[in-house]
């Protein structure tokens, strides 16, 4: 029911946005093939979202939050950046990240499960702390290393981008739902008394959870820079906002317990649809519109985290 | 004494068909201090609500100064000179002692409209001072002790002139000195010609503040008599009335093994202090006492929830000291907590997944699950306890409340758990599913485990223990086993009053 909303909507914005962007599709070979380009392009870009996308799911399954993740992905770029690039960078730059990551994560973990800081308040300062750690380790350069590095730019491609996204979306998420690890974190987060009574260590899943959310941080961090190249100080300031919406839109209840990450992927693609389709049409904007259209895309988050949190009071009894 | 101030004449009231009160006469002269007792559910809450304008009795009239008067609200009751003070105090605790004393009153304001909070304080100062109380009113209410609140909620009630104070177990939450003083405070009223009606669980209390007492069970007013003419045994004969008529299932054997959980002098301030027993594989020990008395608070900290201040706890003859509820289910300490839907489950979640929770990190695989395993596993266990579900994938929100308890128990139970705690384990509960519950406590304690059972339903805790634990604030007041457990053993233990 859910999904076919969600995909409903999906492909509503994938017509209209080329007929605005004046794409001409003719015959049915070639919306196959404009379909599988797009598509491709759409997920080698949204990589870094869908990651963190993963992470926010479980962290609001445990009707926690958490702000912190791009600010994460920032730093972690940031002092990935510092090293030299080469072909040591794989030994050197890329487990230190992973180590940053899970770090940074268990901070979160640490601040809302042992010293009971409810999880927005906690994760709020983390995004700030994380951030001005960004600004402390670059100041106001902008560092290019990656592309130097053998074999990096593959985490950026689309064969690269899907093999990660496969790899923690199928293996994982498949692994997760079978296992009694996501359903202590349901519980968690459905009812954090029962879960402590029926013996589950609510602290230390909690911890797990947002680790995860700091692994996840790491892998976006790589898709990120394969692609961008670059990072500064204040590189991809704000997409904590993208991601939350678009977990929130796929049926992952913020009241905790429930969700699913096929919902939260189809919410991130209907997002970066939505990003790349209003980028398209800034030509035929101009001409049509008062103002500019890509200045309208905060307006339509907001209207879709609205939508998103309604849809899921409106169909909380059934599964999506 | 003077006049009659109240006369209730046939008052009934009845929820959902269940009569709380059958028609009850009750008179009250003033300046008299009546007691009011009765076992829980007897009636007494409904009375004081119906006394308070709270509910609206259902027939029958209130004669107040021998006037028919229907309360349509608690504020015409307190127009009308009727005070209540309810086990819950409602205050505001982050405003100061004044403003809640003066709380429903017009405050002294400005000419332009501001309040002068001068005379404010003055005005309450005064008020408390008529009291004989000397609580500085700039203090917030939260600051204050139990007993400080109380005398706090009686001077309020005095302010208003009232002529008749309701006090619904006033002491629950004071020490002895409090008490003393709550009780000098109440006699002072009682000269002021102050009528006062004392609702307890503590026969003690009764015994030395009233000048009457009427016993209530079932929801009638079984006896009525002078203080100074009835002794105790008296009232606890009449609070308890009924003959013992359930049947409770023994098919277990009767000796008993060797001990499985042990406590020795553990304290835990200001919970209960200094426990001592053994709990012996294949038993039965039953806890019993008021709500209050410190059974689960006990139960948690054994269960590891909160850690106990001194004292040592054996469990299987090791010692016990566990850290999480995780650390006591994994080394055989299970417990069944007393607000089901708080504590038990996620309401949302199936009947499968509340009853695995409990066991299925025995059966995982490399943290998997196996859903077949597990589905089969649950089934059966719905078969064996005889839960009633059309599926097992239903919400357990769905089921009945005798449904639900017998999930909770459903989840331990795979484990083969040594020591079971039991809290309140058939409140809320169906007659048919009690009986079910009770024939399952049985026969667990037939397969060798110790079972504690905390009840405030007297005839189960009777009916199913071996030997009985009664708790008085926070201690063990007496150990019944044999002959020596009754009905009126219990009441006396629980309300201070060892009967040796």
């Amino acid at each position: 029911m859910r999904y076919s909303i969600l995909l409903l909507i999906l492909f509503a914005e994938i017509g209209l946005f080329t007929v605005i962007g004046g794409q001409r599709v003719d015959s049915m070979s070639e919306i196959g093939r404009y379909l599988t380009l797009y598509f491709s392009d759409i997920l080698a870009q949204s990589a870094p979202v869908l990651l963190l996308a993963f992470g926010m799911t479980l962290v609001l399954m445990t009707a926690g939050i958490d702000l912190s993740v791009a600010s994460m992905v920032a730093l972690i770029a940031c002092v990935m950046s510092s090293f030299d690039p080469g072909i040591g960078f794989w030994w050197t730059a890329v487990p230190v990240g992973l180590v940053l990551g899970l770090l940074l994560g268990l901070t979160n973990g640490l601040l809302i499960a042992r010293l009971d800081i409810p999880p927005i308040i906690a994760t709020l300062g983390t995004m700030i702390l994380y951030r001005g750690l960004c600004f402390v380790v670059m100041g106001d350069l902008e560092k290019a290393p990656f592309l130097d590095v053998p074999g990096y730019e593959w985490f950026g491609q689309f064969l690269g981008a899907v093999f990660v996204i496969a790899m923690i979306y199928l293996a994982a998420g498949s692994y997760l739902n079978g296992s009694r690890w996501l359903r202590e974190i349901l519980m968690i987060g459905g009812n954090r008394v029962a879960a402590r009574y029926a013996g589950v260590p609510v602290t230390r899943r909690l911890c797990e959870v947002y680790a995860v959310a700091g692994f996840m941080a790491f892998l976006a961090a790589l898709c990120f820079t394969a692609r961008n190249s670059s990072v500064s100080g204040s590189s991809l300031t704000g997409l904590e906002l993208h991601v939350i919406v678009a977990v929130v839109l796929g049926g992952t209840r913020v009241q905790g317990g429930a969700g699913t990450w096929i919902g939260s992927f189809l919410g991130v693609l209907i997002l970066s649809v939505l990003d790349e389709g209003l980028r398209g049409a800034s030509v035929w904007g101009e001409k049509h519109l008062p103002f500019k259209i890509s200045h309208i895309e905060f307006l339509v988050l907001g209207v879709l985290l609205a939508a998103g949190v309604w849809m899921n009071t409106r169909f909380q009894d059934r599964n999506p | 004494m003077s006049g009659l101030l109240l006369e209730l004449d046939s008052i009934a009231k009845s929820f959902g068909g269940i009569a709380a009160l059958k028609p009850v006469q009750l008179k009250l002269r003033a300046g008299e201090v009546l007691g009011l007792v009765g076992e829980n559910g007897a009636g007494k809450s409904t009375l004081i609500k119906i006394l308070s304008g709270v509910e609206r009795p259902d027939s029958g009239q209130i004669l107040w100064n021998g006037h028919a008067v229907a309360f349509e609200s608690p504020f015409q009751a307190l127009e009308a000179g009727i005070a209540t003070i309810h086990q819950e105090l409602a205050y505001f605790g982050r405003l100061s002692v004044a403003e809640n004393l003066m709380m429903g009153d017009p405050w002294p304001r400005y000419r332009w409209g501001g309040v002068n909070w001068k005379d404010l304080h003055r005005e309450a100062k005064t008020r408390l001072n008529r009291c004989g109380l000397n609580i500085p009113t700039h203090r917030l209410f939260n600051e204050l002790s139990s007993a400080q609140k109380q005398e706090i909620a009686i001077a309020r009630a005095l302010s208003r002139k009232s002529r008749l104070l309701i006090l619904d177990e006033p002491t629950a939450s004071l020490s002895e000195p409090e008490v003393e003083r709550l009780f000098s405070q109440l006699n002072k009223l009682r000269r002021q010609g102050v009528s006062i009606l004392y609702v307890s669980h503590r026969l003690d209390e009764i015994l030395e503040l009233t000048d009457r007492v009427a016993v209530l069970r079932d929801g009638e007013l079984v006896a009525s008599y002078s203080t100074n003419s009835v002794d105790l045994n008296r009232i606890v004969k009449d609070m308890v009335g009924r003959p013992l008529d359930q049947v409770f299932p023994r098919n277990r054997a009767s000796e008993i093994g060797s001990p499985m959980l042990e406590l020795r002098g553990v304290s835990r301030s200001p919970f209960f202090y200094d426990i001592s027993f053994k709990a012996h594989a294949g038993e039965i020990v039953g806890l019993a006492g008021l709500v209050g008395a410190g059974r689960s608070g006990l139960a948690r900290a054994i269960y590891g929830l909160y850690p106990i201040e001194s004292g040592k706890m054996c469990l299987l003859g090791r010692e016990w000291r566990p850290r999480s509820p995780c650390e006591a289910v994994r080394s055989g300490l299970v417990y069944l907590p007393e607000e089901r839907k708080r504590q038990g489950f996620v309401l949302d979640h199936s009947v499968r997944d509340s009853i695995s929770i409990g066991f299925s990190d025995l059966i995982t695989k490399c943290g998997l699950i196996p859903r077949r395993l597990e589905d089969s596993r649950v089934e059966a266990a719905c078969r064996r306890f005889s839960i009633r579900t059309s599926s097992i994938r239903q919400p357990i929100r769905t089921l009945s409340g005798g449904n639900q308890q017998k999930c909770l128990l459903a989840r331990w139970l795979d484990r083969d758990p040594a020591v079971i705690v039991l809290d309140e384990p058939t409140r809320g509960v169906d007659i048919g599913a009690k009986a079910e519950i009770h024939a399952l406590i049985d026969q667990l304690a037939g397969q060798g485990k110790a079972v504690l059972l905390i009840s405030s339903d007297l005839p189960e805790v009777l009916g199913m223990s071996d030997r009985i634990l009664v708790m008085h604030r926070g201690r063990v007041s007496d150990e019944l086993r044999g002959e020596r457990m009754t009905q009126e053993n219990v009441i006396m233990a629980a309300s201070g009053m060892c009967a040796k």
